[in-house]
């Protein structure tokens, strides 16, 4: 136990900042005694009682210190200065940046610790990834393989301890069933539309009975009334319009009643989760459970994978958004009945191509999905392999068959082996197919990445240590997925 | 009694001899000025001229000399007091006010009406002060003078009247602080002048954005070779050009500017600016062409509020006939930061320089012309030349485009540099040649020592054999380029005395600051009077104590950093660990920006 002071800036928004609990937890679990100090927007201050314990909340006003630099700038600077001041003059051993942002960098630089995470380098002017941060970074080249959820990126900054606590597992609720709706996300591209919403409503309703209470900020409130409207009068009268009449602290106790929260992915479906609400995620667009799913066991998520999946929310609006209409309402209505009256799974209808139903369970990196009624992809099985990757560079211990079942595709089976000899032979793949080029995409980023980190001053022999575990770590999971045990038996 | 010809003589030939010794420049130029049509100085009934422009009587048509001189007695400040009086007319309101101790200046807007003043009035004592000042030369007024104005003139030119009212007060400029829109073309001769009035706006205090549709040239060529069907080609040009116009209005919509300038050839049609007026901004077009080359302006002046011209007459009398009343005549400049003084290293030196160059396009004029200079040391550079003549072994890079940066060089490294305003239909130099080319501007900006050809509307602009050096025909041409090359300190100081002229009444922020006051002339309270914000780094010295950190790191920018954005950009340039003062105001520049960017 040390008398250590630590502080972790987290100035992103409700979903990122819940999605850095895990992180706290490890923090707080690992050491009791420590100091545990959190910079966060001022606009949620009444969130961080709900989450794991904290000694002190530094707020930046991030909604009001725009205004104020375009009113007084000499105000707005006198009140960064004293914030860098009093910062500066808490001593931290260290602090864990989260955000890959110039505002964070400058901050953490301004505070004269030792910074893990985003590291600043001359005075924010650069910075240097953590090696940690570099590998997720570089599977962004090819999100489609990306198998590592942000929670786990921010916890494994922090070393281990044994019997690290994990989020609550959803528990039952009793009583009339009280299904909760969040309608809009931030981004249109992720936003499942108010009519497939409407829909599954009429269905809940019809089906289950249920509650349906509509979640959402006060600007979101317009969508709840379209929704109102379509449906039949006898059901709107079980519709409870909450948008914009919640704040932080009753959007908790209304999440806490709810048997199950049905939402894109939002800050109120990461807080759903991190409460212990079940949730049923609806995915699409840029949108990837893998990266940014309900964190913990046992929340679902639909996603609609068509081969554009995921794309990103840059650029302007999508010229055929037809992921939008591929997640049926009936085939999330039956997943909720099914939740809601734990029947068995046999029942759930078959989902329309390219949509895949998954289930959150937890390995030993980590939360990861697992797709229900379907088989491992080619690019499952590589997204493994980069966990596998991550836990080796990471320092996680991955005890052996922690694989999955086996492909079903001929075509598959021969991008795994390719693969494998690949990587065997060193690297090279000649002319390859898409999903090959993907499967290397991240190593060869990383590669680059350490590459010009070591011309920001990383030390080479660290550069050289963390590439050889990614690499090994990489290709010892291609090779278990091809072990000729279960390569026979899938060679049907 | 009418003046006959003899007497109007006298009066101009003295008064000219005295003004001559007190400023051969304005001599020089009332000498090189046409009286218009509409400016008519006609007996009154007591005798003595009066004088009538346009429809406006600026003098009694009965007892002018009468009027006068109660107006002096109703406007005499008395003893010691400088007094201005705006509008010189025919001077009979100035005359009586004339004391020994009294300083007295007279700032007539129009060159015609000083001219005229000179044929009907003995004006040598005032003119023997040297007191006679012209247009927006204010020079040597003092500031905080008493300001009279003859009412005449003053209705007829409200806004320079409101540029002297301002300079007496102190005011470094009239007018409200503007936001513009400067369009320029896709490509052309047009489209760096688009880039040079940005500039100049920009540098007297304006909001100005340049919408630069030069991106789009590339895809516009190669639309024109998309397919062999010529109404294909046609109407996948129109769509581009309607693509363009939308590109416009976004661009209006989203920076909302009280005014829109057009250079020439910018990609609009009449009903597109129909759309734009109906949506509040000003539209001004400068038409910086030949109107007799180039006709389109038919359509589109009468379709902006203003209409800028670099002709005068007959151009003025085809708008006329057109029904319009919109127009001025607003004359080209130079951007001194790009035509500069420049020292060359040897090799461009050699590479650049020569006896005698030229720099512009072969129209057919200057390919004959030159053809009588080639014993001479000379190189002609740029584009549309024929290398199958005998001009070939002069042409430079096969007659490649010379860029902006290498035509200052050129200029630079020239003894000589002729000046031949185009012609696609005179064998020499165009006898019915009017308008300055930007050429004669940049040479003068650059400190370049030309030779041009005597163009009418020359002396308006500089003195010529003071500032620039003419030639009216080959052999004078030739006599003058000989003469020029064996004398190198004249050549040297008429070349300074052009850069002097040319930085003080010929850039381009000195023309558009005039184009808004014609603005303001034409469509009087259309341009807002918004105060004009401090500049964001003054104001930032002004909010810091002078012992605050900030105040050392502002010392260290470069005078064009005006804002916070740009002073942020300086520290994002450099190299060194940022200080604590430096990474807070590159934090406070992200909280800004995120609050337009609606996210961090």
């Amino acid at each position: 136990m040390t008398e250590g002071r630590v502080l972790v800036l987290q100035l992103a928004r409700l979903g990122d900042q819940v999605q850095t609990w895990p992180l706290l937890r490890r923090l707080r679990h690992q050491d009791p005694g420590l100091v545990l100090e959190l910079l966060a927007d001022s606009r949620l201050s009444n969130l961080h009682p709900l989450g794991p314990q904290l000694h002190r909340v530094w707020a930046v006003d991030l909604g009001g210190l725009p205004l104020l630099v375009e009113r007084d700038l000499a105000a707005a600077y006198e009140r960064l200065r004293r914030l860098a001041a009093d910062l500066r003059a808490r001593r931290y051993e260290l602090i864990y940046n989260l955000n890959f942002s110039r505002l964070s960098l400058l901050l953490a630089s301004l505070f004269g610790s030792e910074v893990r995470g985003y590291q600043p380098l001359r005075g924010g002017r650069e910075f240097l990834r953590d090696p940690r941060l570099a590998l997720v970074f570089a599977m962004v080249h090819a999100r489609q393989v990306n198998r590592v959820h942000l929670s786990d990126v921010f916890r494994h900054l922090a070393p281990a301890a044994p019997g690290e606590p994990r989020p609550d597992a959803p528990a039952a609720r009793m009583g009339e069933p009280i299904i909760a709706l969040q309608l809009a996300t931030k981004h249109p591209k992720r936003t499942w539309p108010v009519a497939a919403f409407a829909r599954l409503a009429n269905l809940l309703v019809e089906r289950l009975g249920a509650w349906i209470w509509l979640l959402g900020t006060k600007d979101e409130a317009p969508q709840g009334e379209i929704l109102k409207k379509e449906l039949t009068p006898a059901h709107r009268e079980r519709v409870v319009n909450l948008q914009g009449r919640t704040d932080l602290q009753e959007l908790a106790e209304r999440l806490g009643q709810s048997h199950v929260l049905v939402s894109g992915d939002t800050g109120t479906l990461h807080l759903a989760a991190a409460l212990g609400t079940r949730t049923v995620g609806v995915f699409l667009g840029p949108a990837s459970c893998f990266e940014t799913g309900p964190y913990g066991e046992g929340h679902y998520v639909f996603q609609a994978e068509p081969p554009c999946h995921p794309c990103t929310e840059a650029g302007g609006e999508c010229p055929e958004p037809f992921c939008q209409t591929m997640i049926s309402p009936e085939a999330v209505a039956d997943l909720v009945v099914f939740l809601s009256l734990r029947e068995s799974e046999a029942r759930l209808a078959p989902l329309s191509t390219g949509v895949r139903l998954y289930r959150s369970f937890f390995d030993p990196l980590g939360v990861s999905y697992a797709p229900l009624g379907a088989g491992y992809r080619f690019i499952d099985l590589v997204g493994q392999a980069y966990r596998r990757a991550a836990a080796r560079l990471w320092g996680v211990a991955w005890p052996a068959g922690q694989f999955p079942p086996p492909l079903g595709s001929d075509d598959d089976w021969l991008n795994l082996e390719r693969l494998a000899a690949a990587l065997r032979n060193g690297g090279g793949l000649g002319a390859a197919s898409p999903a090959l080029m993907a499967a290397l995409t991240p190593l060869q980023a990383f590669r680059e990445e350490l590459h010009k980190q070591r011309g920001l001053g990383r030390d080479e022999a660290e550069a050289q240590a963390c590439l050889g575990a990614v690499e090994q770590g990489f290709r010892a999971g291609i090779e278990e997925c091809g072990a000729p045990g279960w390569l026979g038996a899938a060679a049907r | 009694m009418r003046k006959e010809k003899g007497e109007i003589m006298s009066y101009w030939q003295k008064n000219l001899d005295i003004l001559r010794q007190q400023a051969p420049e304005l001599a020089d130029m009332l000498s090189g000025t046409q009286v218009p049509a509409d400016h008519q100085a006609r007996p009154s009934k007591k005798g003595p001229p009066s004088l009538k422009v346009g429809r406006h009587q600026v003098h009694s048509a009965y007892d002018p000399l009468g009027e006068g001189l109660q107006w002096a007695q109703a406007h005499d400040p008395g003893a010691g007091q400088p007094l201005v009086v705006f509008g010189l007319g025919l001077g009979y309101h100035v005359l009586p006010l004339l004391q020994e101790d009294r300083e007295i200046w007279v700032v007539e807007p129009s060159a015609a009406v000083a001219r005229l003043a000179l044929e009907h009035q003995d004006l040598s004592p005032l003119l023997a002060q040297g007191a006679l000042r012209l247009g927006r030369n204010f020079q040597g007024i003092p500031r905080g003078a008493t300001l009279e104005a003859h009412p005449a003139s003053r209705r007829l030119n409200p806004a320079l009247y409101r540029r002297l009212e301002a300079y007496l007060a102190g005011e470094e400029t009239t007018g409200g602080h503007l936001r513009i829109l400067v369009v320029g073309p896709l490509y052309g001769g047009s489209h760096p002048i688009a880039g040079y009035c940005r500039r100049g706006l920009a540098r007297l205090g304006h909001k100005a954005e340049l919408l630069d549709f030069a991106p789009f040239y590339h895809g516009y060529q190669v639309l024109k070779t998309a397919s062999r069907d010529k109404v294909a080609v046609l109407k996948l040009t129109q769509d581009l050009l309607k693509v363009l116009g939308e590109v416009l209005m976004a661009r209006v919509r989203d920076f909302q500017p009280d005014v829109v300038f057009f250079l020439a050839q910018a990609p609009v049609d009449p009903p597109l600016l129909q759309q734009m007026r109906s949506q509040g901004p000003l539209v001004v077009y400068w038409f910086v062409e030949d109107f007799q080359v180039f006709p389109y302006w038919q359509n589109l002046a009468p379709e902006v509020d203003v209409f800028f011209t670099l002709q005068r007459e007959p151009f003025f009398s085809e708008l006329r006939k057109l029904g319009l009343k919109n127009f001025a005549c607003l004359p080209l400049a130079a951007d001194p930061e790009v035509y500069r003084p420049l020292t060359l290293s040897p090799e461009e030196a050699r590479r650049f320089g020569s006896g005698v160059s030229f720099v512009g396009a072969g129209y057919r004029n200057r390919r004959e012309f030159f053809q009588g200079l080639m014993d001479f040391d000379i190189k002609i550079w740029g584009s549309d030349w024929d290398l199958h003549t005998p001009l070939k072994p002069y042409i430079q890079n096969q007659g490649a485009r010379v860029s902006e940066e290498e035509a200052v060089k050129i200029f630079n490294a020239s003894r000589i540099n002729l000046n031949l305003h185009s012609s696609p239909y005179h064998p020499g130099i165009n006898p019915e040649g009017d308008y300055l080319n930007p050429r004669t501007f940049d040479l003068a900006a650059a400190g370049a020592f030309q030779l041009v050809d005597g163009r009418r509307h020359l002396p308006e602009f500089f003195q010529p054999e003071r500032e620039v050096a003419t030639f009216g025909d080959l052999a004078e041409a030739r006599e003058k380029i000989s003469y020029f090359l064996a004398h190198d300190e004249e050549r040297r100081q008429v070349a300074d005395q052009g850069r002097e002229r040319c930085l003080r009444d010929h850039t381009y922020q000195v023309r558009l600051s005039e184009a808004l006051e014609l603005v303001e002339e034409i469509c009087p309270g259309r341009l807002p009077r918004r105060p004009r914000p401090e500049r964001p780094l003054d104001l930032l010295r002004r909010e810091f104590p002078e012992d605050h950190p900030l105040q050392a790191l502002l010392k260290t920018m470069p005078p064009e950093v005006e804002e916070l954005g740009q002073l942020v950009d300086f520290l994002k340039a450099g190299e060194e660990p940022l200080t604590e003062t430096e990474a807070i105001f590159w934090l406070l520049h992200e909280f800004h920006q995120g609050l337009i960017r609606g996210r961090f």
